[in-house]
């Protein structure tokens, strides 16, 4: 299911960045990183439609790319190299559920 | 195919000639190199192309004549132009090219002149060599005060871990930003060959950029000689961290133009797929595109080095949000499954990591901006 395994991804860089920085990468200030992180759930909620629909729309799949890039992006390097990572992309863009 | 570059210039026609021919050539072999997890030969690129990567990045007097195709252009322009078409080719085997890359530029700007002839005159000897820089850390990124890896001044050894570096897994040589001790001034860069004991190299496995050679370097008691440590001839603070700053800040607009380049490539390929209809969000996407690649002309032509102010970082997070935008277009819509949409995108989505994340940039933008007007005069970027 891609909507609970972007909630997932989402989870473990929300840990990340609490773990190293008490909840703000070295970049983004606390409530910046709280922004995106809450921006990128409602996302993630959109995504449900995702995995409920017999064939996802164009649209659907733009949600669920978009937000997974955005989880990406905050995360950093380190999530960009995580097999996970990989394994979502490879579920969207070739439009398996 | 790529008249975007001959309607910003007219002196781009020759260049925009050479690379339509051998695009599909590149393409072609980069997702077969991915597919099997091999590097990209440089030979699959034009030879006017992979030259003029490899003399750019080497001070005036080690370069070979200029090919007629790039001629008349100024080095921020020509860089411009490399780093586009490189994106439109293939991002991500651009990267592994031969040449001294990011390493020049630190070279020239901390070595002395023994160590700048030691360190170019190896792409004389042998142009195809390769190069890593040597900055970024695991758990901080390339953030400077909390860089650890370490140099003893003492007994003249480095110790440490280096990740995502690109081309390390076929760099022969490099540059390495290390501590020497606590504080900013505390950071100091040196020359390292590879092979060498005491340095392990660890390929990655990433989602995309997957043919860019990134790699890990573990570094455990290196032995280097005293002639590899950088800057030993400049005052204490301009050793280190300035020479970094000045590399990241002539690389990004290169960035800027490989997103450019690399989405202009997404963004064909999405048109292609429906020639007689541009749909409303490809159209908006290429009149972005459009505006963007006049104003990245505009700045590599203006600014004498090569881009090093606020306009270089304007064009990196510009870029790269367009170049994402259409990534994110291209991959959701019924093409998003051909491997290579399905390559670029992944790529795309890893140019925000560098020479600076997008938050970053629009730190450095919105402290210009207020600066210049008087609005704070004590705000900083982080």
């Amino acid at each position: 299911m891609i909507a609970s395994e972007l909630e997932s991804l989402l989870d473990d860089v929300s840990r990340h960045l609490s773990a190293r920085d008490a909840g703000a990468s070295s970049v983004l200030s606390l409530g910046t990183t709280l922004d995106a992180i809450g921006d990128i759930r409602q996302r993630v909620e959109l995504c449900g439609a995702f995995d409920s629909a017999q064939a996802p729309s164009e649209a659907e799949r733009r949600v669920a790319l978009e937000c997974l890039i955005r989880i990406v992006h905050l995360g950093g390097a380190e999530f960009y190299s995580a097999q996970r990572t990989a394994s979502l992309f490879a579920k969207i863009l070739r439009h398996d559920r | 195919m790529m008249q975007i570059l001959s309607s910003l210039d007219g002196r781009l026609k020759a260049a925009e000639e050479l690379i339509g021919e051998a695009v599909a050539g590149v393409r072609a072999a980069s997702v077969q190199a991915e597919a099997i997890g091999t590097p990209l030969s440089p030979d699959m690129f034009p030879a006017e192309f992979v030259a003029s990567i490899v003399d750019l990045a080497m001070p005036l007097r080690y370069r070979r004549p200029l090919s007629t195709v790039f001629m008349g252009l100024t080095d921020g322009e020509l860089r411009a132009l490399l780093a586009f078409v490189g994106g439109y080719c293939d991002p991500a085997s651009t990267l592994t090219l031969p040449g001294a890359s990011l390493s020049g530029a630190a070279v020239e700007a901390l070595g002395d002149a023994k160590q700048q002839d030691r360190f170019f005159s190896r792409w004389v000897d042998d142009p195809n060599t390769r190069s890593f820089f040597g900055v970024t850390e695991p758990g901080h990124g390339t953030n400077a005060h909390l860089l650890s890896t370490t140099l003893s001044l003492d007994v003249l050894s480095v110790s440490g871990t280096k990740r995502w570096i690109g081309n390390l897994t076929n760099a022969s040589t490099g540059v390495l930003f290390v501590r020497s001790a606590p504080g900013l001034l505390g950071i100091r860069a040196v020359l390292l060959d590879l092979p060498t004991v005491g340095a392990d190299v660890v390929p990655l496995d990433m989602t995309g950029m997957r043919t860019a050679g990134l790699g890990e370097l573990r570094l455990n008691d290196v032995t280097i000689g005293g002639n590899d440590v950088l800057g030993s001839h400049l005052p204490a603070s301009r050793r280190g961290l300035w020479g970094m700053t000045q590399t990241f800040l002539r690389m990004r607009m290169q960035v800027a133009s490989m997103a450019l380049g690399a989405g202009w490539a997404l963004l064909e390929e999405v048109s292609g797929a429906s020639p007689s209809k541009l749909d409303p969000r490809s159209e908006e996407l290429a009149v972005r595109g459009s505006a963007l690649a006049r104003m990245v002309w505009r700045c590599a032509g203006e600014t004498e080095n090569d881009g090093v102010d606020v306009r270089s970082s304007l064009c990196k997070a510009a870029c790269v949000t367009w170049a994402t935008d259409i990534a994110i277009y291209a991959g959701a819509s019924s093409i998003g499954n051909r491997a290579l949409v399905n390559k670029l995108v992944r790529d795309v989505v890893g140019l925000e990591f560098m020479e600076g994340v997008g938050a970053k940039q629009r730190q450095i933008i919105a402290t210009d901006w207020l600066r210049q007007r008087g609005v704070r005069k004590d705000v900083r970027a982080g």
